[in-house]
């Protein structure tokens, strides 16, 4: 017995000078570390997407550099780097420059800077960028009036501008004048520019639109004819009386297309005249090597003498380029532009997801916590919903083109568009089947907000509610649901954040990288639920993996972030606010 | 007594309840109950759906008897006698087919409904062939004569629609959609675009002198340029020769000359070979003999032949050869013999090969015995189908890939009984059938459903036609018609598993570190503020994490490899040593100043470690890689030494670790309890001095080991392949980080909240005790949580098996099965993305990805579940505690 006793002692007493090594320190701080990795992450990403993202549209001053054989390169500098030159690089400067470069790269360790110059002038070099190192360059000047052409076609252009012409005639012949020039008739020339567009659009829109529907009437007619030849026999009565009714369609449809086409005319003199206008004036500018290039003042969008500009002048042409990529549609294979249709396209089909997601979330949600008797059933139906919040979005992507395009719009297609098959209308990739799979994917997300909102109700209201002789519905929806509404629209926001984030299920039911209507417009039945529709992410993904000139596409890539990033960051700040709101609430409740 | 009581407002109070409230109360009852019981079936519904796409992949093939067209004797004015040659098709839309008659001099075309003649055409201008040689693809027929020449001939169905209706007979115009009748010497059938008339069209070539009088087999390949045709006569002389035609610009007339070689081939005691076969791309040619012999001529230059191989097609030698032919593509060779035996074989290239090609004729796959001699084929036109008829009758139908019976019909159910069959042919279109026997043709209504997709192909080593060796190979599309889809599945698996594995790793350690840090050492105020943040990082976007990698991160590590691979040791070095650092503090000081630690962390001690690499990179380079890391992973420099050492550091790390805690801390403690704070500190920062040294002096040692043993880091281990190899720009380790930092919110979150909801009594017990904080949260917090911090790290699993965006944009998407970090692969749900939009719907493909999408669905709702059951239990018995 004493023995047994005296062991632990003597291991106590040597274990009583507590070393600096049981604070482990070192492990506290390599985890503390850790932690720091991952907000380091976290905010370096942020800033990364916000800096990069915020910049692009800040215009910069435009740089000449004449290289020491005589190339002017003249343009904006989107970034540079420090890089290790190829030596027949040098082979090839001039003899008095190669020994100053040799002494330039010596001094930086072998190393030279380079820039990516975007010198624009597609259609004249073929190139939109161009990569100028330190030791080429001969000269470098920031000429006073190189002007930035943002054009409708073709990029950018920058060059100085030389004449003003009206109706071919000179009106102006210096660089300060041809300005002045421009700024006066430049508004108006693309007001008229708006008008052509807004004819262009919803007039010939229009006019296309009634078309439309009466040669849908005529293919209705020749699909019948064609089903009574095909039942019945070429020479059967049916066939007779289908193709007299087609020879009749055929008629109307030739008359229509007249009238259409009448309507078109008028409409097309119309554009033309405006075209006409525009067309009076024209501008010269002279490159930086001195080639001239007439440009219509109809083909600019925006034009500025970078160099000029104060801090002022640079705000307004960034806030304006903010508004119009917020406001207009892409051009130039979505590289320039704005995302208007696709910001339109991600709300459609987010607030499409909410109308399907919330009333059926809600109504699961009350049925698992208020409806269904609490036993193991209900507790894996419960674990179950659990896990599908965790099934990959790509999943449902599938089965969403499997079943909502293929198998349900096949069958709509069937029954009710079959004079258009083989082409689908409902039968392929559309807003309505989008939001339905993410419906199904935010699902989950729903009904686990919902029913931690319904169990954080006291039972005892409940119980009073009774006990005052209410029913169950009467109890559920004057005191349940209304104390439970701030958690189920938590629950709401936080699926509207992930419906607006995601991208690989929309890949296969819908989004598309340029959708030539937007899928709500003015014509009946006004929502187009057939239709494909752009969305952010999406864009996100195509322009940065699919865009030609991906230089110029980058940029834009991360300023559509930034839009996307604070959609979902808004929505997601609403959801933590209502939540703590909702916290306090009980708080109140319980006392 | 039921009075009602006046009240002061007026109004009577009602003691019953109103119809309206119980009616509604029933409603919304019902409502609600059915709404929610809807709901939550048409979420399992995704799985039954995914399923029910998935399963037809599995159903057998469907082979109905459809009609039997008999040869009738003297019944009408023709008299229909059996032909002897082995040639027989069916057009596209099953209303015709054709036959050749009297040894390929005419060419009988008839109704597929009742078995009536509709014509009858002379194939090559009345002359009786010699050998004929048909194949069905080109729809040509050539044949050799007496004379010495060889003349071929298109012969085939092709359909034009009628619409000089008013010439017509009004029993066409009669027709309906499901009706056919014949009109001259063709089918007519009504369709929605008019009257198709399908009519059997016959067109001779110019006959060609190939040199030779007695030819004795033939056949012929079609290239671009032109037919190529081979020929063996009497006197054992092989031909193959290219026909070019020439026309004068002036006269007009056309030249054929052709240009070739010849050899003669070795006497066998056998007598002459009974089968020619010529490949698809007219580059071998091969000899049979009856008995099973085998010549293959190596014929890539058509001017001079050469024997490539001689081989048996029966190994076993106990039976005869009966039948030979190719697959389409005329690739694989398919032999039949007196025992029924079908095997496939076409050439492979092995290394050690010693043949004039470098290649060898292997038999690939074994169809097994059968019920008779085999002695006719048909090989589809779309497919590797391939239909075998025996002496006996018996029709079967094949998967050559999958090496699959689909249909074995007896001869007792073929028009005829157990009559040989003496010709087959399989549709165009595949769905249907057709035998000849002496007796007439039996037709089959086919319905293969996915030969080409089964549990052996999907998830087993399978050997295409083409490979050296079986292998698991994704390939579902190519631009030939010929292609066959290779549908393996394991790449797919392998490349999902591989990418999690590699975001885990680096994920797991950093997301679980955290949580620790935040739920034991963090003061609350900066807790607060810390754990939103990143749980708002959860909703980001997965497509913008992609992006970043593939356009920003993936360059950036590529232009600094080593300074990137530095980051990983130096960091966690830093942290470290900056701990070692401050403990040397006076105790006041060290107090006062740990409320600041995490900011010291963030400002101090990670900076200096991202600087440090910067520093340890280049010299890294120089140390381990010769300098030129790119050049030491494509092999090209330097030992296996450096690869060796960067991977063993963690291992040694660790070991020292293990070694520092079970002795010689044991071992201070005794000596050293009496050291004053700073000393014992400065002991410390000995010790850790003295750790690293041993940890990189451990790691080179077992680097150097290895290497000298002679392994080399760069090279191919056995089970696991290549860990470090060629560097790709769009990489899993690339991938692996930004999916890594992709799931660390997810972990982070739950693991943060399962430590923290033990119990506080727990922690205070514990440090009431004299235990320090670190032993509370690695003694009794951490193993207390396990089981949350575990259900936490297989949600973080569930993540990245399923992730999407960031594999398809920051992957080179290639399917290959191999470890290599710096080489990309190709998961299942990239993979759907990218090709189920393209897939034809219903198609074999098109359900194959529906499987990908049900494995993706079932490996993510496993681990889910099992997540979720332990976190339950957790759950229950924190609250126990």
């Amino acid at each position: 017995m004493e023995l047994k006793k005296t062991a632990p002692l003597a291991a106590a007493r040597r274990q009583k000078g507590t070393t600096l090594a049981s604070h482990g320190q070192a492990q506290v701080w390599l985890a503390g570390g850790m932690l720091a990795v991952c907000v380091a992450m976290i905010a370096g990403l942020i800033a990364l997407v916000l800096i990069r993202g915020m910049a692009t549209f800040w215009p910069v001053p435009v740089v000449s550099y004449t290289t020491h054989d005589g190339t002017v390169y003249q343009g904006e500098v989107t970034r540079s780097n420090r890089y290790q030159p190829d030596p027949e690089l040098l082979e090839k400067l001039p003899a008095a420059a190669r020994q100053e470069a040799r002494q330039l790269l010596a001094a930086n360790d072998g190393y030279s800077q380079r820039y990516l110059v975007r010198t624009g002038n597609f259609e004249m070099t073929n190139e939109h960028f161009n990569w100028v190192s330190d030791f080429m360059v001969a000269e470098q000047r920031q000429p006073e009036w190189a002007v930035v052409l943002e054009r409708l076609t073709w990029g950018r252009f920058y060059g100085t501008p030389q004449e003003f012409m009206v109706d071919g005639q000179v009106t102006a012949d210096t660089p300060a004048a041809v300005w002045a020039e421009f700024t006066d008739h430049h508004e108006a020339v693309r007001e008229r520019w708006r008008q052509q567009r807004e004819l262009e659009d919803k007039e010939i829109g229009k006019v296309n639109h009634a078309l439309e529907k009466d040669r849908l009437r005529l293919l209705d007619l020749e699909q019948a004819a064609r089903e009574a030849m095909l039942e019945h026999g070429k020479t059967s009565a049916e066939y007779e009386k289908a193709q007299a009714a087609l020879e009749r369609g055929r008629e109307e449809f030739a008359q229509a297309k007249q009238q259409s086409e009448k309507k078109y005319a008028a409409i097309r003199q119309e554009i033309d005249q405006l075209r006409e206008e525009n067309d009076r004036y024209q501008m010269v500018l002279a490159t930086a090597d001195g080639r001239e290039k007439k440009t219509s003042l109809a083909e600019i969008v925006r034009a500025y003498p970078a160099n000029q500009l104060g801090m002022l002048g640079r705000l307004g042409v960034y806030f304006e380029r903010w508004l119009e990529f917020l406001t207009a549609d892409p051009r130039e294979a979505n590289s320039e532009g704005g995302v208007f249709p696709a910001i339109f396209g991600t709300v459609v089909m987010t607030l499409l997801m909410c109308v399907a997601v919330v009333p059926l979330g809600v109504l699961s949600a009350l049925y698992l916590r208020e409806y269904a008797k609490a036993g193991p059933l209900v507790s894996t139906i419960r674990i179950a919903i659990n896990n599908l919040a965790g099934v990959p979005s790509i999943v449902y992507g599938v089965f969403g083109l499997g079943f909502f395009c293929y198998i349900l719009g096949g069958t709509i297609d069937q029954l009710f568009y079959s004079a258009k098959l083989p082409s689908p209308t409902f039968g392929t990739g559309g807003i309505l089947w989008a939001s339905l799979t993410l419906a199904l994917l935010t699902l989950p997300v729903v009904i686990v907000a919902t029913e931690e909102a319904l169990a954080a109700v006291p039972s005892s209201m409940r119980e009073g509610s009774y006990a005052c002789g209410a029913s169950k519905w009467q109890t559920i929806r004057r005191i349940v649901l209304p104390r439970a509404m701030p958690g189920i629209m938590t629950g709401t926001i936080l699926a509207m954040a992930r419906g607006a984030g995601e991208v690989a299920p929309l890949m296969l039911v819908g989004a598309v990288k340029l959708a030539p209507e937007l899928p709500v417009d003015g014509f009946a039945p006004f929502v187009h639920l057939e239709r494909s529709f752009m969305h952010l992410g999406f864009h996100i993904y195509d322009l940065g993996f699919q865009s030609q000139n991906s230089e110029a596409a980058v940029p834009m890539v991360f300023t559509t972030t930034v839009v996307l990033i604070m959609i979902i960051f808004l929505l997601n700040i609403g959801a933590i606010v209502m939540r703590s709101r909702l916290k306090k609430k009980f708080v109140v409740n319980a006392l | 007594m039921n009075q009602e009581t006046k009240r002061i407002t007026g109004k009577g109070r009602q003691y019953r309840t109103k119809k309206s409230v119980k009616f509604a109360d029933r409603v919304a009852g019902v409502l609600i109950s059915t709404g929610g019981v809807f709901t939550i079936l048409a979420v399992t519904g995704v799985f039954v759906f995914l399923a029910a796409i998935v399963v037809p992949l599995f159903m057998p093939a469907q082979v109905e008897p459809w009609r039997e067209l008999p040869f009738k004797v003297g019944e009408e004015e023709e008299v229909i006698l059996p032909s002897s040659e082995n040639v027989l098709a069916t057009d596209e839309y099953l209303v015709a087919g054709w036959e050749a008659e009297k040894g390929g001099e005419v060419a009988r075309s008839f109704r597929l409904d009742n078995g009536q003649t509709l014509a009858r055409q002379d194939i090559f201008g009345g002359r009786r062939p010699r050998v004929l040689s048909f194949s069905p693809r080109d729809e040509l027929v050539a044949a050799a004569f007496g004379d010495g020449t060889v003349q071929m001939a298109k012969v085939g169905f092709e359909s034009e629609f009628l619409f000089n209706e008013e010439e017509l007979p009004p029993r066409l115009l009669e027709l309906t959609g499901d009706e056919v009748a014949s009109y001259q010497g063709g089918m007519v059938q009504l369709t929605p675009a008019g009257l198709r008339w399908q009519k059997l069209v016959v067109e001779p070539q110019t006959p060609v002198e190939v040199g030779a009088e007695e030819l004795r087999l033939l056949d012929v390949s079609m290239l671009s340029s032109g037919p190529v045709v081979a020929t063996l006569d009497d006197q054992r002389t092989f031909r193959i020769q290219k026909f070019s035609k020439r026309r004068n610009l002036l006269t007009g007339k056309v030249t054929i000359t052709p240009s070739g070689g010849s050899m003669t081939i070795p006497r066998r005691e056998e007598g002459l070979p009974s089968g020619l076969l010529l490949s698809g791309r007219a580059d071998i040619a091969y000899l049979t003999w009856p008995d099973g012999h085998l010549l293959r001529l190596d014929t890539r230059d058509i001017n001079k032949p050469q024997i490539a191989e001689e081989l048996s097609l029966i190994p076993d030698g106990e039976a005869r050869l009966t039948a030979i032919s190719f697959l389409i593509g005329k690739t694989t060779l398919v032999s039949g013999d007196s025992t029924g035996r079908v095997r496939a074989w076409f050439t492979t290239k092995p290394k050690d090969a010693s043949t004039v090609d470098g290649a060898v004729l292997t038999m690939v796959h074994d169809l097994g015995p059968g019920p008779a001699a085999v002695t006719s084929f048909s090989a589809s036109m779309r497919s590797r189908l391939l239909a075998v008829g025996f002496a006996d009758g018996t029709v079967r139908l094949n998967h050559i890939t999958s090496s699959q019976v689909l249909a074995d019909i007896p001869g007792s159910k073929v028009l005829g009984g157990e009559e040989p069959i003496r010709a087959l042919s399989i549709s165009p279109k595949d769905n249907a059938m057709a035998a000849l026997t002496s007796a007439g043709v039996s037709l089959w209504r086919v319905d293969a459903k996915h030969p080409a997709a089964t549990l052996q192909t999907l998830f087993g080593k399978v050997h295409y036609e083409g490979m050296n060796e079986p292998g698991h190979i994704w390939q579902s599309s190519s631009g030939t018609d010929e292609f066959e889809p290779k549908y393996g599945l394991v790449p797919l698996i392998f490349g999902t598993l591989k990418g999690t594995f590699y975001s885990m790793l680096f994920g797991v350690p950093l997301a679980l570190l955290a949580a620790v840090y935040t739920s034991e050492f963090m003061n609350r105020g900066l807790r607060a503020r810390i754990k939103p943040l990143v749980e708002l990082m959860e909703s980001l976007p997965t497509v913008v994490l992609g992006f970043l990698a593939a356009l920003i991160f993936a360059v950036f590590v590529e232009g600094r490899v080593a300074d990137v691979l530095a980051c990983f040791f130096t960091v966690p070095a830093a942290f470290v040593g900056a701990a070692y650092l401050f403990q040397l503090l006076p105790v006041e000081l060290f107090v006062r100043l740990s409320r600041w630690r995490f900011y010291m962390l963030f400002f101090l001690a990670m900076p200096v470690g991202v600087l440090l690499a910067g520093l340890v990179g280049p010299l890294l380079e120089t140390v381990l890689f010769a300098g030129d890391i790119m050049a030491w992973l494509a092999g090209r420099v330097g030992s296996g030494i450096g690869g060796w050492f960067l991977m063993f550091v963690p291992l040694a790390a660790l070991a020292v670790v293990f070694g520092v805690t079970t002795w010689v801390n044991p071992w201070l403690r005794e000596r050293t309890f009496h050291l004053n704070r700073l000393q014992a500190g400065l002991l410390e920062v000995a010790k850790m001095v003295v750790g690293m040294a041993a940890v990189v002096l451990l790691a080179w040692l077992a680097a150097w080991l290895l290497t000298a043993i002679g392994f080399d880091s760069r090279g191919d281990f056995p089970l696991i392949g290549p860990v470090l190899g060629d560097y790709v720009q769009r990489n899993a380790l690339v991938v692996g980080f930004v999916m890594g930092f992709a799931i660390i919110p997810a972990v982070y979150t739950l693991a943060e909240d399962a430590l923290s909801s033990v119990p506080e009594h727990l922690r205070s017990g514990s440090l009431a005790a004299g235990a320090t904080p670190w032993q509370t949260a690695t003694r009794i917090i951490i193993p207390t949580a396990a089981s949350g911090l575990f259900s936490a790290v297989m949600l973080g699993l569930g993540r990245a098996v399923g992730e999407t965006m960031i594999v398809l944009m920051a992957t080179g998407n290639t399917p290959v099965l191999e470890w290599n970090i710096f080489n990309g692969f190709r998961t299942l749900s990239a993979n759907i993305a990218v090709e189920l939009p393209e897939a034809v719907v219903f198609g074999t493909h098109f359900r194959v990805l529906f499987l990908a999408a049900l494995t993706l669905f079932l490996m993510t709702f496993v681990v889910n579940t099992m997540a979720e059951v332990i976190r339950q239990r957790f759950r229950k018995r924190a609250f126990e505690l």
